[in-house]
């Protein structure tokens, strides 16, 4: 009976240890996974696939590098997608530390795609004031932001000349680790009309699904799940960094599915067995 | 070969010098951020002054880093460049310091003085850390904001998080009831759309709290209620964990490809 007990007490540094084998040993033994694509990433994919050419995407960066390894893949494969369809990008950042992302992204993929920048692509910066600026953009896009992330006046980028609003703007994507959809939901969506869809991380993603039955949100990209079904969609197959990654999050999640069940295996029998012992002993 | 000889092969840590390139600032980034990395995760045997040292700096980098860029894409691009907006932008930039503040007194009437506003604003919420005496005047400031902010807030939210949510109940039925006369009908939506009802009749009579949950009618719903918020709640703490493990992978990714150099893509 000891066993049984002794299985909802186990020493969490244990269960470290299974977890940190768990997540390593897919880098060097890697398998891979069959991908099922839900509804809400292929509604993602056809919103872009379905924007004529030239149209605008503006893009808002708004993660830390916390959330890297969920979110700059999705990152990665949208502008992948962007600049195969010929569609011209604008991105921004209402978080400081997105920033630094929502230049370099943009900047490493227009070289392979030979995209000139201020012609087909800018990267605006970082602002502050998150509701602030998402309301003056719907007025005015170079109030919010006056000058783009190199010092120059956006009034003198080629690209940025006809932009005034989100009426010039064909869609508008959040790639967020907090609640910011709910604010482009609440502020630019229900006001000025824009579609909308976003990349998020899994801890946020439950929140935001009541959007997509209400078309709120176009589609929506939750965590590196949703990362690796996008990228599948837009590239016909998966990188190695993401089929790892998954590989790594399957065996992960089996483990603790494991000890879950184990936990509740020895709560429940050592239940059941002084429940028996009790009555014996009235017996 | 194997495993272990192919690992002793493909190691090939971060290089901060090589006789080659030099020194190299990304190879000591590497190193530094792979250590930190390594006293963040010696919390997971115990609390320890390592795991302390790497949160400090964490912090400290963090604050320092925020004032930085708040400062530049903040007040400089929106307060300062918005004030100097008529002037020759390739004058002002060749002027230095003191030159630069003649050169804006010399053409104080082509100025714009709005943003001054907003900056008084934003410096009165700083008044209790600089005088007790004028702390009071925080109150003009955090006035404007809660009446703007309650303006700006409580219409958007009620339109995107009740009406629109509304709307989308329904609307669910709508598109039933449309599938059932053009002959698209599938019983799943059908089902669907009443489990979705249910839930939210079932959960919304578990938070009302102006009647008592009792028999079997109103005890039953309050009780089919929790059970809908506990799926909810399941459904949440699943993505939280996943989204955990994620951050987990991609850290060791990184110590495992940048650092180390076991694995290449």
């Amino acid at each position: 009976m000891q066993f049984f007990e002794r299985l909802q007490f186990i020493d969490r540094r244990i269960l470290f240890l299974f977890l940190a084998a768990a997540l390593i040993l897919p880098f060097f033994f890697p398998f891979q996974q069959k991908i099922l694509i839900t509804q809400e990433v292929k509604n993602f994919h056809r919103t872009i696939d379905s924007l004529p050419e030239g149209a605008v995407v503006a893009i808002s960066f708004d993660y830390g590098p916390s959330a890297m390894p969920e979110i700059n893949p999705m990152a990665r494969a949208m502008i992948e997608q962007i600049f195969q369809k010929n569609l011209k990008l604008i991105t921004y950042a209402l978080w400081q530390d997105g920033e630094p992302f929502s230049i370099q992204i943009p900047e490493e993929l227009a070289k392979q795609h030979q995209k000139i920048y201020g012609e087909h692509y800018v990267t605006l910066g970082f602002k502050p004031g998150r509701v602030a600026v998402i309301l003056q953009m719907g007025e005015d896009i170079h109030t919010a932001f006056p000058m783009d992330s190199k010092g120059t006046r956006i009034s003198d980028i080629p690209l940025m000349k006809n932009i005034r609003n989100y009426s010039d703007l064909n869609l508008l994507i959040d790639l967020a680790a907090g609640a910011d959809p709910d604010l482009y939901v609440g502020y630019a969506v229900e006001r000025y009309h824009i579609p909308f869809q976003a990349g998020v991380t899994a801890v946020m993603a439950a929140n935001f699904y009541p959007y997509l039955q209400t078309r709120q949100m176009k589609g929506l990209l939750p965590g590196l799940k949703g990362a690796s079904e996008y990228e599948f969609m837009v590239t016909q197959a998966n990188s190695r960094q993401v089929t790892q990654m998954m590989a790594s999050q399957s065996l992960v999640h089996l483990i603790m599915v494991l000890f879950i069940l184990l936990g509740n295996m020895g709560y429940f029998l050592t239940k059941s067995y002084k429940k028996q012992t009790q009555q014996k002993g009235r017996g | 070969m194997n495993t272990l000889t192919m690992l002793a092969i493909s190691f090939q840590p971060a290089k901060v010098w090589t006789p080659d390139t030099g020194f190299s600032l990304d190879g000591l980034g590497i190193w530094i951020s792979a250590i930190l990395s390594l006293f963040i995760f010696s919390f997971l045997y115990k609390d320890n002054p390592l795991y302390k040292f790497a949160e400090s700096i964490f912090v400290g980098v963090s604050i320092g880093y925020l004032v930085g860029i708040v400062y530049h894409n903040g007040i400089e691009a929106n307060v300062y460049q918005v004030m100097v907006s008529k002037l020759d932008p390739a004058t002002l930039k060749n002027l230095h310091y003191f030159q630069e503040i003649k050169y804006l007194i010399q053409h104080y009437h082509s100025l714009d003085y709005w943003p001054l506003v907003a900056l008084v604003m934003g410096l009165l919420t700083l008044s209790p850390f600089l005088t007790a005496r004028h702390a009071w005047l925080t109150s003009i400031p955090f006035a404007f904001y809660m009446g703007w902010g309650s303006g700006v807030a409580i219409p958007a939210n009620m339109q995107a998080a009740i009406l629109a949510q509304l709307y989308g109940t329904t609307y669910a039925f709508s598109v039933v009831g449309a599938s059932l006369l053009n002959g698209t009908f599938n019983l799943w939506n059908l089902l669907w759309t009443f489990v979705m009802l249910l839930g939210i009749v079932a959960t919304l009579w578990y938070f009302y709290f102006s009647a008592e949950h009792k028999g079997w009618l109103g005890g039953g719903v309050a009780r089919l209620g929790i059970w809908f918020v506990m799926v909810g709640f399941g459904a949440a703490f699943g993505f939280t964990v996943m989204a955990r493990v994620s951050l987990l992978i991609g850290r060791i990714e990184f110590l495992l490809k940048d650092w180390l150099g076991l694995i290449t893509y």
